[in-house]
């Protein structure tokens, strides 16, 4: 392993604290957690733009939660600063001619939620609103039941008392009611305009 | 029938910003973010044709960050085939490329997001546009998802003002939008929707920042570096402060220049400083966003080819030198009175233009974006500043994006989209 990879392994595992895995197919691996985080050196004497992005795209296909790009300070013209942000991409930027100091994380890296995970949570959310929405829901419907029947008792208590000859009511058991649709996520229920717009209808 | 679950996967956000697209579907935490451009990929070396996939070649036409920058050095007339096709949110009527570059860039967002579901039957696209959008806008973005209806499933497709989206994504019904763009400054009263006649335009924002930074970079001997916009809009967001009074302001930087003197590092070789003669124009920067009707600035203006002027876009003058506390107060005019009050509970602002930070030290000088937008409606209207809240929104980057895709959720599909009050859903293909 070169110097330079070196001070990048240094950095990450004992300033970062991150658990160094490997390396495979140019990517340099570790663990934060859980997490699995990739860093792709690139250290080049002369540098090329169009290099250095398609790095970052491959970078962006890495199953990874963090991913970096490091590179040498010379390549900093060629980074758009904007664009890593925009995609999440980290920036590291290595100077060999510092030491063990010359590790900088320009562009820190945004964590990214694999899309299955992302739905995973919003199902999980959603099952708890559910839950949450139906636990209410049933209730409601024992509380109401309740109601009915002691109406309907004493409705009937009252006709024999009376004794009066009209034909009892007829018996419409209450319809159960149907299965409520999934809650939305509360920043959506939350939010007045949703509501609002609910309303809108087409007028004349 | 579509159900609230089926909404809360399928609906798709689209808000068309004049720099940036931010797209992405209802489950997203963030959108996803691409220029706001296209490359023609025309007068190519054959050698290079080759190179690029059938499809891609066909089309002539590549979008998308990535896919820009891969075709970049191959296409020989950069400047003439870049195209950028908003100029502060409107794209032409008769810019044909414009419109080839929007209708790419919709497929574009759309085709990243493939869906598999069975259950899928389309997306429910909501768009967001600028509150300035002449009506041929609507109607050719309608036309375009209606072909793209082809390629990629749409079932329907609603548009909304962009200034109404930031007040959805800010749970604010009663409010003024104070959207501050780069080429211009809408000011949107809102009232359970957008309120049109109360809609005041600045022909300002952003890119007048950035001609005076442009041009103090000039009179400090950088004409080279401010030729780069890339580097103008780093040192205007480096050195640019908000006076709380101009003129007081500079008083202190004449007088203790030391305290405002700064330096920029644009890269490795390239360092700008502002010297101690020319630390004051710092505050020309910023102020030059909330009101421009300064002698100082006025000067700057007069000896440049900076120009500030009002501007009309369909029916819409937009402004060059009204400030904004009085724009705030002539779009509050135009709401009926009974509502005024309520509509001026508070001010919301959004947009690069308002984002401006106070170096520390320099407290009782420099102000933020909200500080300063108290200070000159406490100016023009001391009955108004005390009832209002003047706040920033929490997302500038995304508030439009969560503002369309909770309209999108929202809005009843029985609401067929209307011309007049530019409202419903435009059925892909009809109903």
């Amino acid at each position: 392993m070169d110097f330079v990879k070196l001070l990048l392994v240094k950095y990450f595992s004992e300033t970062l604290g991150m658990r160094y895995v490997g390396e495979s197919g140019g990517v340099v691996w570790f663990e934060e957690g859980l997490n699995r985080v990739a860093v792709s050196p690139y250290f080049a004497e002369v540098y090329e733009e169009a290099e250095v992005y398609k790095r970052v795209g491959e970078l962006m296909g890495a199953a990874a939660a963090k991913v970096y790009l490091a590179v040498l300070p010379e390549a900093s013209p060629f980074v758009d600063p904007r664009y890593f942000k925009n995609q999440g991409v980290g920036l590291v930027v290595v100077d060999p001619a510092k030491g063990p100091d010359g590790v900088e994380i320009k562009i820190f890296a945004k964590p990214r939620p694999a899309p299955a995970a992302d739905l995973g949570r919003v199902a999980e959310s959603l099952k708890a609103s559910l839950a949450e929405h139906l636990d209410v829901q049933l209730k409601k419907l024992e509380a109401s039941l309740y109601e009915k029947l002691r109406r309907y008792v004493d409705e009937k208590i009252e006709e024999m008392r009376r004794q009066l000859l009209a034909p009892a009511r007829p018996e419409t058991a209450p319809k159960p009611p149907e299965a409520p649709p999934p809650a939305p996520p509360s920043s959506v229920t939350d939010n007045e305009w949703v509501r609002i717009l609910r309303s809108r209808r087409r007028e004349g | 029938m579509i159900s609230d679950a089926y909404r809360l996967k399928y609906t798709f956000g689209v808000d068309f910003g004049t720099s940036y697209v931010k797209y992405g579907p209802i489950v997203l935490n963030e959108p996803r973010v691409a220029q706001t451009r296209g490359l023609f990929l025309r007068d190519l070396p054959e050698s290079v044709k080759m190179r690029i996939p059938p499809e891609v070649l066909s089309r002539g036409l590549v979008v998308g960050d990535e896919e820009v920058r891969r075709y970049l050095s191959s296409v020989r007339d950069v400047q003439r085939n870049l195209k950028y096709p908003l100029k502060d949110g409107i794209a032409r009527r008769d810019d044909e490329d414009a419109w080839r570059v929007l209708k790419e860039l919709a497929r574009y967002t759309l085709a990243q997001f493939p869906v598999s579901d069975p259950e899928f039957s389309g997306w429910l696209v909501s768009i967001a546009l600028s509150a300035l959008a002449p009506d041929y806008m609507y109607k050719a973005f309608f036309d375009i998802y209606t072909e793209l209806a082809g390629e990629h499933r749409i079932h329907a497709v609603t548009i909304l003002p962009q200034p109404l989206a930031v007040a959805i994504a800010e749970n604010a019904v009663n409010c003024i939008i104070v959207e501050g763009g780069h080429g211009n400054i809408q000011i949107a009263p809102i009232s359970f929707a957008l309120i049109r006649e109360g809609l005041v335009a600045l022909n300002r924002g952003g890119a007048e920042a950035n001609a005076i930074t442009r041009e103090i970079l000039k009179d400090i001997g950088y004409s080279d570096i401010a030729r780069e916009e890339y580097a103008v809009e780093v040192v205007k967001r480096a050195v640019g402060l908000v006076p709380r009074n101009l003129k007081e302001a500079i008083k202190a930087a004449k007088a203790n220049p030391d305290r405002f003197v700064a330096k920029v590092r644009l890269s490795p070789v390239v360092e700008v400083e502002i010297p101690r003669e020319y630390a004051w124009t710092r505050f020309l920067i910023g102020e030059i966003v909330f009101d421009p009707n300064h002698e100082e600035i006025k000067s700057y203006i007069e000896q440049s080819r900076l120009h500030i002027e009002n501007a009309v876009i369909g029916d819409v003058t937009l402004y060059g030198e009204m400030d904004v506390a009085t724009a705030i107060i002539t779009s509050l005019r135009s709401v009926s009175v009974e509502i005024q009050d309520r509509v001026a509970s508070q001010i919301i602002l959004s947009g690069g233009a308002f984002s401006w930070r106070v170096p520390p030290g320099l407290e009782d000088v420099a102000v933020d974006s909200v500080g300063r937008m108290k200070m000159a409606l406490e100016e023009r209207n001391p009955v108004l500043a005390s009832r209002v809240n003047v706040r920033l929104v929490a997302e500038p980057q995304y508030s439009v994006w969560r503002g369309a895709v909770i309209y999108g959720y929202a809005l009843p599909l029985t609401l067929e989209w209307s011309d007049s009050t530019k409202e419903g859903w435009y059925f892909v293909g009809g109903r």
